[in-house]
This record gives structure tokens, C-alpha cells and sequence, in this order.
């Protein structure tokens, strides 16, 4: 399936927009939690894990979908492929595990963000406000790593994409 | 002016390669993998030490 220049070109400006806004809100996600763990003003750290979970489920997971949905659509309908370079090959492996990872994380955010709505937090969720900051780091580092290796592109085929290139200068 | 030969090797750096062999991995695709090797055992040292905790 290979897509027209026109079509390949609308592909990479929606995964260009996607993944840029998604490196964006996780950015935000992670300062706030940081002002969230480290401020004395009890109904701002109530506030600021509010409006996390409406960024975690209004931005970041659209977000998120969008850049790996347009991401795979970019990629299989050039002759980039999937499979043929490692770069992304790496990309994939990196993004697919990290969406899990968003989506089984999104439990922990509804819930500090329920208790910030009922109570003011205690010492006794400092454990949950150490993982928001954990979880949006490993994010926003992930996030960096991959739009480095799609800047960079390293050279390099996998023996899937060797075997397709000789294939396809045979035939 | 093309290459007569299409085995030469024009970059002296890089291993000389026929066309019908099959490619190496790239040193940065190893390294890379060592690397997430040991992000992934600093991040389990950190969580079963209770530095960084995880709720689900």
C-alpha cells in the first residue's frame, strides 16, 4: 500500500502535530506534578491534580493515539515500512510498550485526582504524587529518545528491509 | 564517474561488505539496547526499594 505524495505529506503533518502536542502535555504533566509535590499551598496542589487528570485524559491520550495511529499510517504507506529500518523498528518498540504503560497509568491519575477533589493530600499519598513525577519523566524522556531517533534517523536495515530492498532491485 | 566495482568499499571506516550478504545490527542499535537495559534495572532497583512506588 503506498500513498501519494499529497496524502503521505498530510500523514506526516498530523503525526508532526500529534506527537509534538503530546511531548508538550506530557511537559506540562510533568511540571505540575513537581509544583504538586513540592508546594506548601494545599488547595493549589489540590487544583494542580485536578486539572492533570483533564490534561492526562483530553490531551495526552488523544494525543497519544493520534501520534501512533498516524504514525504506523505514515510509515506503512511509504517505503519506509514498519519492519525495514531500525530506526523505526526502535520507534515502535519504544511507543507501543509506553501507550500501555499511559493507559495502565491513567488508574493512579484518576485516583490522586479524586482525592484531591474530596480531601487535601497527606503524607499518606506522597507515594502516589512520587509516581506521577516518576511516570511523566520516564515519559517525556521516552518521548525525547524517539523524536531524536525520527530527527536523526540512524542508518541501518534490519534483514526484513534487506531482504525487501534486494527484492525489489531484482524485480 | 560510477564504480566499476560495486563491492568497493568507498568509506575506508566502514566494514567491507558484499551486496548479497545480509547486514550486520549497527554498533548504535546495540548500544542502544544496553542502554534500555540498564534504565529498565535502575527503574526496578528504585521501585522494590520503595524510592519510586507504584500504585495501579
Amino acid at each position: 500500500m503506498t500513498m501519494t505524495p499529497g496524502q503521505r505529506r498530510f500523514a506526516l503533518t498530523m503525526h508532526v502535530v500529534s506527537s509534538v502536542g503530546w511531548f508538550g502535555a506530557v511537559a506540562v504533566f510533568l511540571a505540575l506534578s513537581i509544583a504538586g509535590l513540592t508546594s506548601h499551598d494545599s488547595q493549589m496542589v489540590r487544583a494542580e491534580y485536578l486539572v492533570m487528570e483533564l490534561i492526562a485524559w483530553f490531551v495526552i491520550v488523544p494525543l497519544c493515539v493520534a501520534s501512533v495511529l498516524t504514525g504506523i499510517v505514515s510509515s506503512v504507506g511509504t517505503p519506509l515500512g514498519l519492519f525495514r529500518h531500525y530506526w523505526v523498528l526502535i520507534k515502535l518498540l519504544l511507543i507501543i510498550p509506553s501507550t500501555i504503560v499511559l493507559f495502565v497509568h491513567m488508574g493512579p491519575i484518576s485516583l490522586v485526582s479524586h482525592v484531591a477533589a474530596e480531601r487535601a493530600l497527606s503524607t499518606a499519598d506522597l507515594g502516589l504524587q512520587i509516581q506521577m513525577v516518576a511516570a511523566a519523566g520516564a515519559a517525556l524522556l521516552v518521548l525525547l529518545v524517539v523524536t531524536a531517533l525520527s530527527v536523526y534517523k540512524p542508518r541501518g536495515l534490519t534483514q526484513y528491509g534487506w531482504r525487501k530492498q534486494r527484492g525489489s532491485t531484482r524485480a | 564517474m560510477t564504480d566499476p566495482n560495486p563491492d568497493h568499499n568507498p568509506d575506508p571506516r566502514m566494514p567491507i561488505r558484499r551486496r548479497d550478504q545480509p547486514p550486520t545490527r549497527p554498533r548504535w542499535v546495540n548500544l542502544f539496547g544496553i542502554a534500555v537495559v540498564v534504565l529498565v534495572l535502575v527503574f526496578l532497583v528504585l521501585h522494590f526499594t520503595g524510592l519510586v512506588p507504584m500504585h495501579r
